[in-house]
């Protein structure tokens, strides 16, 4: 009988298997308590099966999150970088903005100080365009009053000479183009060249002008003040530049210096055109004694360098002086 | 006795199942696509219902409804009662599948899962029968079982890859089966 039974079972086992699991799990369906015996060993088996799993589970968890960590914050600090340089951009803009603005600001104060401090000259602010080669452009013409042959200047000396106007704009000529002829003389002794001009000496980049013509026995010295001569269109007195070099042939008649000019035209953003002026009859007459050492004494103040120490105009005889 | 090649293939067995019903109430929502997750312990029971018989297939169900049973907190039995039955039913509807084609498997796979989710909504209804049989059932039953026929292929591929295994095959038919 039990044979027959091992064989029945044998031979139908998936059967039995089947129906066995049925009954158990629809008797546990229909006991239906979750906290009975057979409910916490069962609980117990599957943890302690599971527990290692779980284990492996929690480890690859957090490894792929370490991965991911690693992906994803690779990717936000890539696009915190990128923000950051979009702001550090920005932010140079800015600085670069507000330094231009510094400048412009010193540029504009350092103008109103320039014309309030020169009372006795009418000028017309003007806003420089173009540089090219030695001319500027500006953006005043003769709808405003600008006429060609008119004196432009800047807090730092004379700038050129208006050559030609438009309706809104004109064009200066700058003592770095040779087209521009300005009446200099030397402050010290108040020497004029035989021509009474000073004239751009080369290139327009070279920033040097020429006084020709001056007699073999005229003295000239380095570091010598050069400013605009009554005979100029300019107020007497304005600064141009300062003498770098004087050449001498040996047997000429003429000596000639070289000026550098104070202006450099590359460097202004305005300049005043000289629509009237009241000179100083000092200026026209001669520099009186006092009035060169307060000029220099501003100069020095200004931290430039003054010609050394010869005061006062050239008093010596006209015989001496023409001697050879 | 049993051999070594016994127990290894035994725990291989039990590891895989245990794995997926692990993956299946660890990661639900990553598994899911538009709100409707796999039954991937379903698909390893039709595997081995496939590969090994349904007796392989029910063991199968007992152990990983056995997990989820406890891993959800339901009555003891309610998932194990299901697979069961998957199993068992797939296993002797795999004795007269003639191809190994992968949509035959894919639907054999999504049938099992209609018949898994009709007995646990059943069951469900009778614990509580304001839930209701039919909508939950068609709610619930389609959408799962197509997305486990949809990962039946690669889950097959992956069961399957085993060095005793060469591919997925259909068991031969016992000899008394082989004059039907």
């Amino acid at each position: 009988m039990t044979g027959f039974l091992l064989r029945i079972l044998s031979e139908h086992r998936p059967k039995v298997v089947f129906v066995v699991l049925v009954t158990l799990s629809i008797v546990s369906l229909l006991a239906g308590n979750q906290g009975s015996l057979i409910q916490r060993g069962v609980y117990r088996v599957v943890s302690a099966v599971s527990y290692p799993f779980l284990l492996g589970r929690q480890a690859a968890a957090g490894a792929g999150a370490w991965a991911w960590g690693l992906v994803a914050g690779y990717a936000e600090l890539e696009a915190e970088r990128k923000a950051l340089q979009e702001q550090l951009t920005s932010s140079r803009a800015a600085a670069a903005a507000t330094r231009e603005l510094e400048v412009e600001n010193r540029a504009l104060r350092e103008a109103l100080r320039f014309v309030r401090e020169t009372p006795e000259l009418v000028l017309e602010p003007a806003r420089v365009l173009e540089r090219y080669k030695g001319m500027l452009r500006i953006d005043r013409g003769s709808r405003h009053g600008i006429r060609a042959g008119m004196g432009v200047i800047a807090p730092d000396g004379v700038v050129g000479i208006v050559s030609e106007t438009a309706d809104f704009m004109s064009t200066v000529a700058t003592l770095h183009h040779m087209d521009c002829k300005v009446g200099a003389m030397v402050l010290r002794n108040r020497l004029r060249a035989y021509d009474g001009v000073i004239h751009p000496a080369g290139t327009d980049l070279s920033g040097l002008c020429t006084m020709e013509y001056i007699d073999m026995k005229e003295e000239v010295r380095v570091g010598d003040l050069v400013v605009t001569s009554p005979e100029s269109v300019f107020p007497a007195g304005l600064p141009i530049g300062r003498v770098s070099a004087v050449n001498s042939v040996e047997g000429s008649l003429y000596k000639s210096a070289e000026v550098t000019v104070f202006t450099d035209p590359y460097r202004l953003d305005i300049v005043f055109l000289v629509r009237r002026s009241v000179d100083d009859p000092a200026w026209l007459t001669g520099p009186a004694q006092d009035y060169l050492s307060l000029y220099e004494a501003a100069r020095s103040a200004a931290g430039e360098p003054v010609a050394g120490g010869a005061p006062g105009p050239d008093t010596r005889p006209l015989q001496e002086r023409l001697a050879p | 006795m049993r051999n070594g090649a016994f127990w290894r293939r035994t725990l291989w067995w039990l590891a895989g199942t245990i794995f997926m019903a692990l993956i299946q109430t660890s990661w639900p929502e990553t598994l899911k696509l538009q709100e409707t997750a796999p039954d991937l312990v379903l698909v390893l029971v039709v595997f081995y219902a496939m590969r090994d018989g349904e007796e392989k297939a029910m063991l199968t169900g007992l152990v990983g409804g056995l997990y989820q049973d406890i891993a959800v907190d339901t009555v003891l039995g309610h998932h194990v009662l299901c697979y069961v039955c998957v199993g068992f039913l797939a296993g002797t509807l795999s004795l007269r599948l003639v191809t190994e084609h992968p949509i035959v498997k894919a639907g054999l796979v999504f049938l099992a899962g209609l018949l898994h989710t009709a007995i646990f909504c059943l069951i469900q209804y009778l614990q509580e029968p304001a839930r209701g049989l039919l909508v939950p059932w068609l709610a619930m039953g389609i959408p799962a079982s197509s997305y486990s026929a949809l990962m039946s292929p690669l889950l097959f591929i992956v069961a399957g890859r085993r060095r005793e295994d060469y591919g997925i095959m259909i068991r031969p038919r016992p000899p008394q089966d082989a004059g039907r």
